[in-house]
């Protein structure tokens, strides 16, 4: 998985690419363990996202708990729409299409 | 045109009266002429030796021929009286000279006639021929014949003639007589004879026939046409019975008629029993029928039920009735493998209805979640409440766990199981009396370990009664012999059907059974005899060698992805928390279904018995969420801890 970052003052968009799968995860989870205090809206860019697993989805959670709920995922497609409905985040993510 | 008896019998008997006529009229005529000619010979025979004392006394006396003188008349007058006395008509003397044969007429005479004829009249009367001697005057002459007779009626115009030579002694002579008498007596004589003799006795015997016929027509002829009519009209419809035929006499006409008359009344009875019987059976025919089409419904000749961790294989071999064997095989709503094995009592409609009863009872039981013995108890019960045919039947009835290996079974009076395993043995359930009889069956759960590799063989009592042609039946020792020396295969269950099947059709020679038999085999299979694990190392990065092998049975699809999350979930609880030091994975596809199997030697770890454990939002991040992936993506999964690693199946719907 690859990862790119854009910073738009208070807001940080993060795209994600390809596979998040328990091998990859912890490239995201070093980035949010690295957001700092100024960052007040995280956004994760789903769109070129192809795979998921609990290991990722669990860094959304962390990321969503470290955010205080800031946390808004972004073109979700409806395989990875698939998962998350399994486990139940789409109760607590917000979540744009 | 039929013939009449009657006619016919007429038209024989005309003939016959023809030619009897015929016959008689001809032989009548012949023999009437004969004796005629024999009295005319005789009195032509007295006539000749009369006249020719006659003559001999004539001449002795007096030579003189005068015919005028006293002895001339006299001599006339004698001759005419022997012409009467010997009932001729005529009578004449006649001479021939030897030298020039001609003839000369002496005297002649003629019945009716009182006067005296002078011989130049008699000569008129009686003109004599003048060719020289005939043969029958040569045949006289030489003594051949005393008389002959003539039919010289061209010469001789008043009839017949008989000519005698008159041996008179002395020179005078030769003298022939002559003897004339009407043919019309002769004839009339004949036609008199005929009148009385013949035709007065056929016409009485034509009338005496007549009558008979009629009667014959009466008594015979009409009764047997009544009778052939009556037959005529039977053979048309011969399951109505005709009126019985009104012929009373005590011949053999009215013997004819008395059997006819039973003779109908036992061909109707007997048809109509016929008809009845033909019903009968037709309807035994459907009955079996739809008795066959109840069973082949609910007990299909061959089923098969398996997955990675068991196999079953059941078929059933109807004999010519219809049995009340059945068996039944199904999943229950939480995995566990239901089979049941049962024998009725009743045979046909009744038996295939009952067992269609009891087999739905003891399904609907199971499905709701009783055990095996609760299942057969219940049904038992019900039973007793209506079974007015008093059938029973005997079930065996097992449900495995096949993730535990955990066989819960109950007996009610069936045949025991065989174990298979290293071997076969009987395996002894506390067996309780069958369904349907008492109040109380005894039956009891039991449980055992049914270890992966390991089976149940359950039958009816057909296998171990199929006869051989020496009427000695296969029997259980034979049995258990042949289920030992069975190997293992890919497919075990069905290995040991086709095995014992086959055995029992060697044992059996080509005798037809009499009896149905039902087999069914369940396997416990071990995953991990299914095919090679492949090892990986323990390690998250394995799931690039996974990937690639999914990937590879099914292409990059959402499915397969799917299946590679619940994959990449069991590869992290193995790598992070089980403390494996060894992995291996397999995996396979059959039509739409992908089969994954992971083995580590980690710590036991059931996940399906994790599944249900629920956690609050909050605490997701740090784990849960990969067993609830598992259990939504996977569309069966199981846990079996083997030979100290811990083999969980995934299987996914593609």
């Amino acid at each position: 998985m690859t990862l790119e970052k854009k910073r738009q003052g208070e807001t940080l968009e993060l795209k994600l690419n390809g596979w998040l799968d328990t091998e990859s995860s912890p490239i995201l989870a070093e980035e949010i363990g690295a957001l700092d205090e100024g960052v007040t809206s995280l956004v994760i860019d789903c769109s070129a996202l192809e795979y998921i697993s609990s290991a990722g989805l669990r860094q959304l959670v962390a990321a969503h708990k470290k955010m205080d709920g800031a946390l808004t995922l972004r073109h979700v497609s409806n395989e990875i729409m698939d998962i998350i409905n399994m486990t139940g985040l789409y109760k607590k993510l917000h979540i744009e299409a | 045109m039929k013939e009449r008896l009657s006619r016919r019998i007429t038209a024989y008997f005309l003939i016959i009266l023809v030619v009897t006529i015929l016959f008689s009229v001809t032989w009548n005529d012949y023999s009437t002429r004969r004796s005629i000619i024999e009295m005319e010979k005789s009195l032509a025979e007295g006539c000749s030796r009369a006249i020719t004392a006659l003559l001999e006394h004539y001449y002795r006396s007096d030579s003189n021929e005068d015919a005028s003188s006293e002895s001339s008349f006299f001599l006339w007058n004698a001759v005419r009286n022997f012409c009467r006395g010997f009932n001729q008509d005529a009578l004449y003397i006649y001479t021939v000279d030897p030298g020039s044969s001609g003839r000369r007429m002496l005297l002649a005479v003629l019945s009716e006639e009182t006067d005296v004829i002078p011989p130049d009249r008699g000569a008129e009367l009686f003109p004599l021929p003048d060719h020289p001697l005939t043969a029958e005057e040569s045949a006289l002459l030489s003594g051949r014949e005393s008389l002959v007779r003539i039919d010289w009626r061209k010469g001789f115009a008043r009839g017949a003639l008989w000519i005698s030579l008159l041996p008179v002694s002395g020179d005078a002579g030769p003298f022939f007589l002559g003897m004339e008498y009407s043919l019309g007596l002769e004839d009339g004589q004949i036609l008199s004879d005929f009148w009385a003799d013949i035709l007065l006795p056929n016409i009485a015997l034509g009338v005496a026939f007549l009558v008979m016929i009629l009667m014959f027509r009466k008594r015979v002829a009409m009764p047997i046409r009544l009778i052939s009519d009556r037959m005529k009209r039977f053979s048309r419809n011969s399951s109505k019975l005709p009126e019985p035929l009104e012929i009373h006499s005590r011949d053999e006409i009215g013997e004819i008629a008395s059997s006819f008359n039973a003779m109908t009344k036992e061909i109707t009875s007997y048809i109509a029993n016929i008809e009845k019987l033909t019903k009968e059976r037709v309807e035994i025919n459907v009955q079996m029928d739809i008795a066959r089409r109840i069973q082949n419904g609910l007990v299909p000749e061959k089923r098969v039920l398996k997955d990675e961790a068991f196999c079953v294989s059941a078929m059933t071999r109807p004999a010519k009735a219809v049995g009340g064997d059945f068996y039944d095989c199904f999943r229950l709503k939480d995995g566990a493998v239901c089979i049941l094995m049962g024998d009725v009592s009743g045979k046909g409609i009744t038996g295939a209805l009952f067992m269609a009863v009891i087999k739905t009872m003891i399904r609907e039981k199971l499905a709701l979640g009783l055990s095996p013995a609760q299942a057969l108890n219940s049904t038992n019960e019900q039973l007793l409440l209506q079974n007015p045919e008093g059938l029973f039947a005997t079930v065996f009835v097992a449900i495995l766990d096949q993730r535990t290996g955990d066989l819960r079974y109950a007996n009610a009076g069936h045949t025991r199981p065989v174990l298979l395993g290293n071997g076969a043995r009987f395996l002894t359930p506390d067996t309780g009396i069958a369904l349907g009889l008492f109040d109380d069956a005894g039956i009891l759960d039991e449980h055992m370990l049914l270890s992966p590799g390991q089976g149940l063989f359950l039958y009816t009592d057909g296998l171990p009664d199929a006869l051989n042609a020496q009427r000695l039946p296969f029997g259980t020792d034979r049995l258990l012999a042949a289920l030992r020396e069975i190997p293992r295969g890919p497919d075990p269950a069905e290995t040991v059907l086709q095995r014992i099947c086959a055995e029992v059709d060697a044992y059996r020679e080509g005798v037809e059974p009499f009896d149905d038999m039902a087999l069914l085999t369940l396997f416990r299979s071990s995953p991990l005899s299914g095919g090679e694990l492949c090892p990986l190392p323990v390690s998250l990065s394995s799931f690039q060698a996974i990937k690639k092998a999914v990937f590879a049975l099914t292409g990059d699809t959402p499915a397969a992805k799917k299946a590679l999350l619940a994959c990449d979930e069991a590869l992290t609880n193995i790598v992070q928390y089980s403390g494996a030091s060894r992995l291996a994975f397999r995996c396979s596809r059959q039509g739409d279904k992908l089969c994954v199997v992971f083995s580590d030697d980690g710590i036991p770890f059931d996940p399906t018995a994790a599944f249900s454990q629920e956690k609050p939002f909050e605490q997701l991040d740090s784990g849960g969420m990969g067993l609830i992936l598992i259990r939504q993506t996977a569309s069966e999964t199981r846990y079996v801890r083997e030979d100290g690693m811990n083999v969980f199946t995934l299987a996914f719907s593609l």
